[in-house]
């Protein structure tokens, strides 16, 4: 088969390379189709109990994604100032007409915001105030309401008067439409740059969090792209300096990434905050397997012959082991689908196939164009003479002292592993971002004045009509609220008990003795009934319409996984202990946009392990298969290992965090990763084979196979460490990472794996490998000889 | 010759009878429609019980039922009493309706359970929702459906509804916005000068909200639709409003007085 695919390419070269320009001008239309998905709660399967609880609960009281706005008054004033307070109510009348659009449910504004009042003989629902504010006088009156008002007051204003809050709810129809969000970010962004001066305006909530993130995967994905390219074309240039050796293996990717991205279009899928990096990959991946082709042209050249003959050997000679690299790599992607996580899963998919489309252009598209291009002028490559120096210091060491090298690294190795236990899990989506991104901004104000940015949501369900007007069931909210408000990463909470309440007081002429639930059923549903008769609105956001199901909302801080994993266990326990002490068969759950994060977090875990087993056993499969020894395949798992464990030490001391993206890192150095144990165990292995003792073979080795190895790190860590510049803190963490597990993969196979083949002396080292082309074309040693010659 | 006179003079009357009715304006129609009121308020005085279910999709309605009692005033004045019947958590409530021509309404609610009257003032408390959910205002219980307030009619056409020969009429916002609806098509029957439908759409000209009036039957006060539906077609609920009696007994000054409310016992 691949002397046919070389006798096709050199034979029918026109023919080739029309069958790709097809195929990418077919996928290539798609690509313009490809749009961008930010949604986190589509991260998860959507047939997660925990999606699906947060799903019902949009059904029941409506959409939980919200935008926020807030004026900070200057230094030296106050939001109760009359210029201030005119803008409050300007800016809220401007944001009412996003309402009257329907993209929002609500607009909650200290200036719109309906208050009960009373005397002893009327009762009133109504606005603080009964139109914008034109004088001191109504200032001053604006002021002394919302001091009044428990309900306002530090939620809404706060009482120092530095600060004031909208709060849009997004309607369940558009929470999730990218071009609404963005639309109303812009109209916020216009508005507060309107209005600013001498207040300023923050924007931030969840709804904003999914702007940026699409704002930013544009943002990344037209930086990060031409910047690798870039870097890569520098290495090729470097590497050949030939302007064929620079063109074709970058032509090779850009076409594997317009495949990829194409196929992703037409299949409709969406690029996501993981994905939008796979050009980056696919281009510093991609490009390794051009390399390895023209490098093994350019050698067949300079040793002589056509260039025919050289085009058809390089197929033949290179196809078995550029499949090897290629699949395994491909194969530590699919080991991706076993994620719990759609974002990965679709990453690992659409990885694979582009790195196997990187593979099949490889193959076909850099041989047909070099059957017809002419032959060309191939330079001697420059001996590395320290290089070899090093090559056979490092060789010898190694096979005098395998124990010693062994414990050294061992002792390394568990040094970082102790640090494993420091790794901390963080899905919250806000920790993505970068610190001085305007949303983080954003959101440390808000959270630094008024408790919280994110809605931490307790569902109460009594299973029984008008449950919630009874007092006991009320009685419990309000506990519930207290409960919530008593801890340190929750700001406010609200329910229907503060309405009761704070309808209850008023009706009574303003006695403190009655802020408090009635005694009676017939009492609260009387009073929710003058209430909604008095022109006020129960919030279908705080109960059903039946008043069988409650809703407590507590405003929460972006604390972090594992506090926010503390908040909802004392929670669920405060639930555990309360409900059964309540009347009916009431439950309760708790939900929001911090449960999707810890569930994100939950499943992080479980898919690091499942995809951390998976794309191990499939490469020792895959290795064992190829090499025709189960001790191989255990044998290129060495390196691996290494570099896992330390990854995940290093991440443990420097505090990066396991999350969406460097969850991946463990599957995607593997699939890698392995290519530089079975390159060098190939290596290794024929030498062995072909008589040469340890040292030498290992020397050897070094100046062939590890110099390519060497090279290729190169390449890739450059590639990779392009994504420093992502928009995302946690895409510029995992290319530090991800580099840095590239390089100790290469450490493990170039000396701990010959250090554990010294000590152990496996017996497939002295077998050839049943595949021919695993066996390869040469030892090497007549390379090592040639150059020694020259 | 006599029978022949009188024959004549008679289908004289009709035809000039048949003529007023057929000349009558798009506003004289609505006139007509809002002298009734919705419970039948325009014949002076009554009392009565209507029910009124709320309907939510997958959900079990939630049921009301009321007594009510209305009276004109020499004045003017229409005075109405709604007294909560059922459900049992708000039995008893009591909720009174002052209208003076010309000027706002004041409005008083009577809760037993807390046995206090206090007086909703504000204008949140006129136009807020009878039943929240139910898309009826209590102007719109106490006094009828008001079609002109804003808005200029015009008689398009008639059409038979239902058996039911009615005026089509389009009665339209008179500034864009500034009106709740942009444009109501209501059809109004000829005999009776009930609206049997009407058609309510949003600024964007989808029609938002539709009401139809049903089982029209003759009583001692003239006709009356038994049953009225309110459908929010946006968020697909809907009311229905059940006129179950009405009469025109004499009712007691006390009925309409705030300070005696808690005398009315259901």
């Amino acid at each position: 088969m691949i002397s046919r695919l070389a006798s096709l390419v050199t034979r029918r070269p026109w023919c080739v390379l029309t069958a790709v320009a097809v195929v990418t001008i077919g996928l290539g239309l798609f690509v313009s189709r490809l749009e961008f998905e930010g949604d986190y709660s589509l991260m998860l399967p959507q047939d997660d109990p925990v999606v699906a609880r947060y799903e019902r609960t949009m059904d029941l009281f409506g959409a939980q994604s919200v935008f926020m706005l807030a004026m900070a008054a200057p230094a030296d004033g106050s939001v109760f100032e009359l210029s201030s307070l005119e803008k409050l109510y300007a800016i809220t009348e401007e944001l009412e007409a996003f309402q009257e659009q329907g993209w929002l449910e609500d607009v909650i504004s200290a200036a719109n915001v309906e208050t009960v009042q009373g005397t002893a003989g009327t009762i009133e629902v109504g606005s603080l105030l009964p139109g914008p504010p034109e004088t001191e006088d109504d200032a001053r009156r604006f002021r002394e309401r919302i001091l009044e008002e428990r309900q306002l007051r530090d939620v809404l204003v706060l009482a120092d008067g530095s600060a004031s809050i909208i709060v849009l709810r997004i309607h369940p129809d558009f929470e999730d439409r990218e071009d609404v969000l963005t639309e109303m970010q812009v109209a916020l962004e216009n508005t507060a740059q309107r209005y600013a001066g001498p207040e300023r305006f923050y924007i931030t909530g969840d709804a904003p969090l999914l702007v940026y993130v699409n704002r930013y995967m544009r943002r990344d994905l037209s930086l990060l792209f031409p910047v690798v390219v870039a870097v890569v074309s520098a290495v090729l240039l470097i590497s050949f300096r030939l302007l064929r050796g620079l063109l074709l293996p970058l032509v090779v990717v850009l076409l594997a990434v317009v495949w990829t991205l194409g196929l992703m279009g037409a299949t409709g899928h969406k690029l996501n905050m993981i994905s939008t990096f796979m050009p980056v990959l696919l281009v510093a991946v991609g490009s390794a397997y051009g390399i390895h082709v023209i490098n093994a042209f350019l050698q067949r050249q300079r040793m002589g012959g056509t260039k025919l003959e050289a085009v058809r050997d390089v197929v033949r000679d290179m196809a078995g082991p550029v499949f090897g690299a290629a699949f395994t790599t491909a194969a530590g992607f699919v080991t991706l689908l076993s994620s719990f996580l759609v974002p990965s899963r679709e990453f690992g998919l659409f990885s694979a196939f582009g790195v196997m489309a990187a593979f099949l252009l490889t193959m076909t598209v850099i041989p047909a164009v070099l059957t017809l291009l002419p032959k060309p002028r191939v330079r001697e490559p420059g001996r590395l003479l320290l290089v070899d120096r090093a090559a056979d210091l490092a060789a010898g060491a190694l096979a005098r002292r395998p124990r010693w090298s062994l414990f050294a690294v061992l002792a390394v190795l568990g040094g970082l592993l102790v640090g494993v236990p420091l790794l901390e899990v963080e899905s919250d989506l806000s920790k993505y971002f970068r610190a001085d991104s305007p949303m983080i901004q954003g959101q440390r104000f808000v959270e630094d004045r008024f408790g919280g940015s994110q809605e931490l949501r307790v569902v109460v369900e009594a299973g029984k009509r008008d449950a919630f007007k009874e007092p006991a069931m009320l009685d419990f909210l309000a506990r519930l609220q207290a409960f919530l408000e008593s801890r340190e990463e929750v700001g406010t909470a609200t329910s229907l008990a503060d309405l009761v309440k704070e309808v209850h007081y008023t009706f009574r002429g303003d006695d403190p003795e009655y802020y408090r639930i009635p005694d009676e059923t017939r009492a609260v549903a009387q009073l929710l009934l003058l209430y909604e008769m008095g022109g006020g609105e129960v919030l279908r956001t705080q109960v059903t319409r039946d008043f069988s199901k409650a809703l407590v909302t507590a405003r929460v801080q972006s604390v972090g996984m594992s506090r926010f994993a503390e908040l909802k266990a004392s929670v669920d326990g405060f639930l555990a202990e309360e409900l059964d002490k309540l009347p009916h068969d009431t439950t309760a759950y708790v939900t929001g946009t911090p449960s999707i994060y810890m569930q994100i977090s939950h499943k992080l875990i479980q898919s690091q392990v499942v995809s951390l087993g998976t794309s191990l056993g499939a490469v020792w499969l895959i290795v064992a298969l190829v090499m025709g020894s189960l001790v191989a395949g255990l044998c290129a798992l060495v390196p691996l290992v290494v570099a896992i464990a330390g990854n995940f030490g290093v991440m443990g001391y420097t505090g990066a965090q396991l999350d969406m993206a460097t969850v991946m890192i463990a599957s995607l150095s593997v699939g890698i990763g392995v290519d530089y144990a079975v390159h060098f165990l190939t290596r290794y292995r024929r030498l062995r084979c072909a008589g040469q003792p340890h040292q030498e073979a290992l020397a050897l080795a070094y100046r062939t196979s590890g110099r390519g190895i060497v090279i290729n790190v190169v390449t890739l860590t450059l590639g990779f460490l392009v994504m420093l510049l992502s928009s995302f803190g946690a895409l510029a963490a995992f290319g530090w990472l991800i580099t840095l597990t590239m390089v100790t993969s290469m450490l493990g196979a170039l000396f701990v794996l010959p250090a554990v083949l010294g000590i152990a002396q496996p017996g497939f080292l002295l077998r050839p490998s049943p595949l021919r082309w695993s066996r390869g074309p040469t030892t090497g040693v007549e390379e090592v000889e040639r150059e020694d010659a020259d | 010759m006599k029978m022949l006179t009188k024959g004549i003079v008679l289908l004289g009357v009709l035809f000039i009878l048949s003529l007023s009715v057929m000349a009558l304006t798009a506003d004289e129609i609505l006139e007509r429609v809002e002298e009734q009121g919705f419970l039948g308020l325009g014949t002076g005085h009554l009392q009565g019980q209507f029910s009124l279910a709320l309907h939510e999709p997958g959900e079990e309605p939630t049921e009301y039922r009321f007594r009510v009692w209305g009276r004109e005033e020499d004045d003017g004045t229409v005075k109405t009493t709604i007294l909560y019947a059922y459900p049992e958590l708000v039995e008893g409530t009591i909720f009174l309706f002052h209208t003076p021509p010309e000027e706002d309404a004041r409005l008083w609610l009577y809760l037993p359970a807390l046995a206090v009257v206090k007086e909703l003032v504000g204008q949140g408390a006129r136009e807020g929702e009878f039943i929240s959910g139910s898309g009826i205002s209590y102007e719109e219980i106490a006094q009828g459906f008001v079609y002109r307030d804003g808005y200029t009619s015009e008689l398009i056409g008639e059409e038979t509804v239902d058996d039911l020969l009615c005026w089509q009429l389009k009665v339209v916002s008179e500034e864009p916005g500034a009106a709740e609806w942009s444009l109501i098509a209501l059809w109004v029957h000829q005999d009776s000068f009930v609206v049997v439908r009407a058609e309510f759409h949003d600024a964007d000209g989808a029609i938002v909200r539709r009401m139809t009036a049903s089982e029209l039957e003759e009583d001692d006060l003239g006709m009356l639709p038994r049953l009225l539906s309110v459908e929010d077609l946006v968020e697909g609920t809907w009311a229905e409003v059940r006129i179950e009696e009405r009469s025109q007994e004499e009712i007691a000054d006390e009925v309409f007085m705030p300070e005696r409310l808690h005398e009315l016992v259901p």
